[in-house]
């Protein structure tokens, strides 16, 4: 039997058995005839979904139009369309710390009552099924224009897949210069000093530097937590920056004696594109970023790389075990000048349902999957082992457990992350550490109060 | 008769100006739209909107960073066609010779103009890779090491500059060129009869008569100079730290970035102003120079 | 003599530098689209190497989706190349319906207010775009010119129409009112005066003129990226070869060649009224 008409007999198959079981309480039709916008990144979890579409279609009647846009302008144009109340889009592709700075508008529509109406979804959706750290990070309540940080709160979005930070290395460089995966950032530095005396034309480790928060995200804000520095501290209107703190100075003294020493001159040019295509071509022998990049090159033919890349848990202050890992979360949410927001919100439950979660993971795409059942079922279990994956599969359930959003829910994020990533390209450059930062936190008191 | 000439007169004219008024005046209300937006509080992701005066200014007037922009947009932009300039003499002069290969390779000069710049700009990153781009591969057969070009503050403001100096000389050489083409070779030749040296002639009958093209060409890359979001954007996004953040580039990210729409309205209008002062001083330049000549 | 041949060599010399400076990075980049990943990020450089066509096929969506990790995604770039061709010639055209009569109009006649119109008009070039694109955007959502070709064209004015106005009203005020006011006194309309006589006069200049507004407006970037959805120009489906399922650098390199040919194209044609074009009337 060929694959793809395997495919359409099994959806049928579960689909008759869906229909069977709950036919009467839940009617996929009930959209019927109605056409959707869908935009998003370009990005393997966009493929995921497009793959199968066609399913989609077939089994609400519902058709689905993808609007597909590269990351950095896909933001620019996201922001617009929200903010001038264009119903253009109705399901958009977000994560969780830009829906911090539009939410307050009621840009996003709340999706608590959608989610908690039988006539809208379907029983086997099961909410709760998702990693809780990131559903948690979906709920909060609005009041005055202002995030109410509260697990009770309305939820603004549905986790499609994430990424998790983590250590990557190559292991044949590393054997071949006999160099240790390090877990502490000065060791890391030590290890770079290493490689480079070792092999030039090596660069040890490969970070982005760029001046946007997407720098912040991966490595520093993952690697700051073990030194015991968060980017806010307070609650409600005392919320202060702590980044001029004492635990904040030696982090960073520790952060930029360690990317003076191992990322490539390059570093402040440096965006998630050249950190991938060191690791894939071997340019690189380290990187810390999200974890799926080392899965999608250590997939079969997938670069040269294949089945090298392994896994570690990010980096810790040299006095502290316990790491942390920022998590980022491309979700789908609904977008509150929608006028199908029924449709559209058929489209969501179905694109993050336990079987696409499943589906779009098996096909190397949707990693990492944000439902505690796909990580436990036998089909991801056995893909995700294969043996050019390495130890991806246990670091990530080591990695899981110290997984959660480390940046403070409020409004303003960009601009106070923005302006630590220009910071941090200063000190990089020679700035001094304690001034510079003592400057940055002064700049986001005035640009945020 | 005369009145009814007149009439059919100011007919046509207002026929012939009316289709191009009417299409961008069309536009004109959105830029009195934008102007009021930099007098409020407007924000991105907020729907309460006030009304605020100048305090977008005078918040931008008394940040030091602020200044800093303006003085990096003016190094950029008097720097770059400084640059342009002397560069586009020299090469418009050189096609000029009789040299053989001039005649030929004259179409190339071109070549610069055809490429997208916010899409090269990735092109160049790649190129003045510290480590592994191609001009620092060239750059070591003459003793110089890892130059850092865009990664490093120290050198980020030449790199850009670099880039447009490459970009936009073609565009001084060709209109200087067209200028020497212009002077009537008599007035050369009797120069030289009566003993000139060539650096004489240049200096006081070719350098005053291409003077007027110079300006010229400078007011337009000045007008683009003193915007250019592009090539920046593209390669430093106004960094190391705020080395190459012009007014543009920090506009871009005080309105689209951090969702301060209002602020970076402000910054915009500055900017625009900023242009249109130098547009107003080059012009009246180029007007004094050109009745000199003639 | 010698001195002479000497002189003439090191200007042949000096001229080849230039070129080669000019040239080097758009041959860097052709040479980079037939190259492999692994051999563009090698240093040293790699100048001689087996030309592959792969990134070309990534590109028009030839290749094995397998080998790309694109899946299903397809990329898109035969359909933002006619875009562009559809937007730049209709931005073109439309400002030389509306712009050569009002360059005709600043030239020809006085009026109080003249000079300040001129840079009015020329101040529309160095207007900030981006304070305008919210307000644009909802009025194009508002009167349903998003994403449609002929909205495009008509923001595209902002870029091409200020230009052409400008360049055509020096190109009349170079020719001589004699010729109009022969014409005249031998009984001729101004219609057909301005079809018959003037406008011939003024077509090279006109032509390289629409060469140099067709770049400007072939190059832009930003309007095309919030203004439109389905109808993108090329200068936005380059950058969405910036993603984690191709091997962006010699796929852009690819994309960037193709972006090229058709200006390329043009420039080999009309090299001449290009000139012409870029000189603002300037070459006579």
């Amino acid at each position: 039997m060929r694959l793809t008409s395997r495919l359409v007999v099994s959806t049928a198959v579960v689909a008759l058995m869906g229909s069977v079981a709950y036919a009467e309480e839940f009617d996929w039709r009930k959209f019927e005839g109605t056409e959707i916008t869908w935009a998003y990144d370009i990005h393997p979890y966009a493929d995921a979904v497009v793959a199968y579409l066609d399913e989609f279609e077939e089994l609400t009647g519902i058709k689905v139009n993808a609007e597909l846009y590269p990351d950095d302008t896909y933001w620019g144009k996201l922001n617009i369309q929200l903010s001038t109340g264009s119903p253009d889009w109705d399901v958009v592709g977000t994560g969780i710390q830009p829906a911090w700075d539009v939410t307050p508008a009621g840009q996003l529509a709340p999706l608590r009552g959608l989610i908690n109406d039988p006539s809208m979804t379907n029983p086997d959706y099961d909410y709760a099924d998702f990693f809780p750290a990131l559903t948690r990070a979906w709920t909060w309540d609005v009041a005055e224009e202002k995030i109410i940080d509260t697990p009770d709160g309305e939820i603004w979005g549905i986790p499609h897949a994430f990424e998790n930070m983590q250590l990557m290395y190559r292991m044949d460089i590393l054997d071949r210069l006999d160099v240790a995966p390090p877990s502490t950032l000065p060791e890391l530095t030590a290890a770079c000093e290493k490689i480079t005396a070792a092999d030039p034309n090596i660069t040890p480790m490969a970070v982005r530097g760029v001046r946007f928060w997407s720098s912040i995200h991966t490595a520093p804000i993952s690697i700051a937590q073990s030194y015991g520095v968060s980017d806010f501290v307070g609650s409600g209107d005392d919320l202060d920056t702590a980044l001029d703190g004492a635990e904040s100075i030696r982090f960073h003294k520790d952060y930029v004696a360690m990317i003076q020493a191992c990322a490539p001159d390059s570093w402040a040019n440096d965006n998630w594109y050249q950190v991938v295509d060191g690791l894939s071509t071997g340019k690189t022998a380290m990187a810390v970023d999200a974890n799926m990049f080392g899965f999608w090159n250590n997939i079969k033919g997938a670069s040269d790389a294949s089945g090298q890349i392994a896994f570690a848990p990010p980096l810790t202050a040299p006095d502290n075990d316990e790491f942390a890992s920022n998590i980022w979360i491309w979700s789908l949410a609904i977008n509150a000048a929608s006028e199908k927001k029924g449709a559209a919100w058929y489209f969501m439950q179905w694109a993050t349902s336990k079987e696409m979660n499943v589906r779009g993971a098996t096909d190397g795409k949707l990693v990492n999957p944000p439902r505690a059942s796909a990580w436990d079922s036998q089909e991801w279990i056995d893909y995700a082992n294969q043996p050019e994956f390495n130890n991806f599969y246990e670091t990530f359930n080591t990695v899981q457990e110290k997984t959660s959003l480390l940046f403070t829910p409020r409004y303003g994020f960009g601009t106070a992350i923005n302006a630590w990533a220009v910071a941090m390209q200063d000190m990089v450059g020679g700035a001094d550490v304690e001034e510079r930062l003592a400057e940055l936190a002064e700049e986001i008191r005035d640009e945020l109060n | 008769m005369a009145r009814k000439k007149a009439r059919s007169g100011n007919t046509f004219l207002l026929l012939a100006l009316l289709p191009a008024v009417l299409i961008l005046g069309g536009f004109i209300l959105l830029f009195f739209w934008g102007f009021y937006q930099s007098l409020t509080d407007m924000r991105f992701g907020r729907t309460r909107v006030d009304f605020e005066g100048l305090g977008n200014y005078a918040r931008l007037f008394s940040r030091g960073r602020f200044w800093d922009s303006v003085s990096a947009t003016a190094i950029y932009a008097f720097s770059a066609v400084a640059c342009e300039a002397i560069l586009g003499l020299a090469i418009a002069k050189l096609f000029n010779t009789r040299a053989l290969l001039a005649k030929w390779f004259r179409p190339a000069i071109l070549l610069p103009l055809v490429l997208p710049p916010l899409s090269v700009a990735l092109m160049w990153t790649t190129m003045m890779n510290p480590e592994t781009g191609v001009l620092n591969y060239f750059l070591s057969f003459i003793g110089i090491d890892n130059f850092t070009w865009t990664s490093k503050a120290e050198t980020a403001m030449f790199a850009v500059v670099f880039i447009d100096v490459w970009t936009f000389t073609p565009f001084f050489a060709l209109i200087i060129f067209a200028g020497l083409r212009g002077i009537a070779p008599d007035i050369v030749e009797g120069a030289r009869m009566n003993g000139a040296k060539a650096w004489g002639i240049f200096w006081r009958i070719e350098l005053p008569m291409v003077l007027p093209y110079i300006l010229l060409a400078s007011l337009f890359r000045l007008i683009d100079s003193l915007n250019q979001f592009d090539i920046i954007f593209g390669t430093t996004q106004g960094g190391p730290g705020n080395a190459t953040d012009v007014l543009s580039v920090s506009a871009y990210f005080t309105a689209f970035q951090n969702l301060y729409f209002g602020r970076g309205a402000a910054i915009m209008i500055v900017n625009w102003l900023i242009v249109l002062i130098s547009a107003i001083v080059v012009v009246k330049l180029w007007q004094f120079t050109r009745k000199r000549v003639s | 003599m010698q001195n002479r041949n000497l002189t003439a060599t090191i200007l042949n010399a000096l001229v080849l530098v230039v070129v080669i400076v000019l040239a080097f990075p758009i041959l860097w980049i052709v040479m980079n689209s037939f190259k492999e990943a692994a051999d563009i990020n090698a240093y040293p450089p790699v100048f001689l190497y087996d030309p592959t066509l792969e990134n070309y096929k990534v590109l028009f969506d030839l290749a094995d989706a397998e080998a790309t990790n694109y899946g299903t995604l397809k990329i898109e770039f035969f359909k933002p190349i006619i875009s562009s061709v559809i937007i730049s010639v209709g931005a073109v055209l439309l400002s030389l319906i509306a712009g050569v009569p009002a360059g005709y109009a600043l030239a020809r006649y006085k009026f109080r207010g003249k000079e300040d119109l001129a840079f009015f008009i020329l101040g529309f070039r160095f207007a900030p775009v981006l304070l305008v694109i919210i307000p644009m955007f909802q009025f194009f959502q508002a009167v349903g010119l998003y994403d449609s070709y002929l909205g495009m064209i008509w923001v595209y004015q902002l870029v091409t129409l200020p230009m052409i106005i400008w360049l055509s009203r020096s190109y009349v005020e170079d020719i001589p009112l004699e010729i109009e006011e022969a014409a005249a006194i031998c009984g001729a309309k101004r219609p057909r005066i301005l079809l018959q006589i003037v406008l011939p006069l003024l077509r090279p200049g006109l032509v390289g003129a629409s060469l140099l507004v067709f770049l400007l407006a072939w190059h832009n970037f930003a309007l095309g990226l919030i203004l439109t959805a389905k109808n993108t120009p090329v200068t936005v489906a380059l950058l969405k070869l910036l993603n984690p399922g191709v091997s962006f650098y010699p796929v852009v390199s690819a994309g960037l060649v193709v972006s090229m040919i058709v200006p390329i194209l043009l420039i080999m044609l009309g090299q001449r009224h290009l000139e012409r074009g870029l000189t603002f009337g300037a070459l006579k």
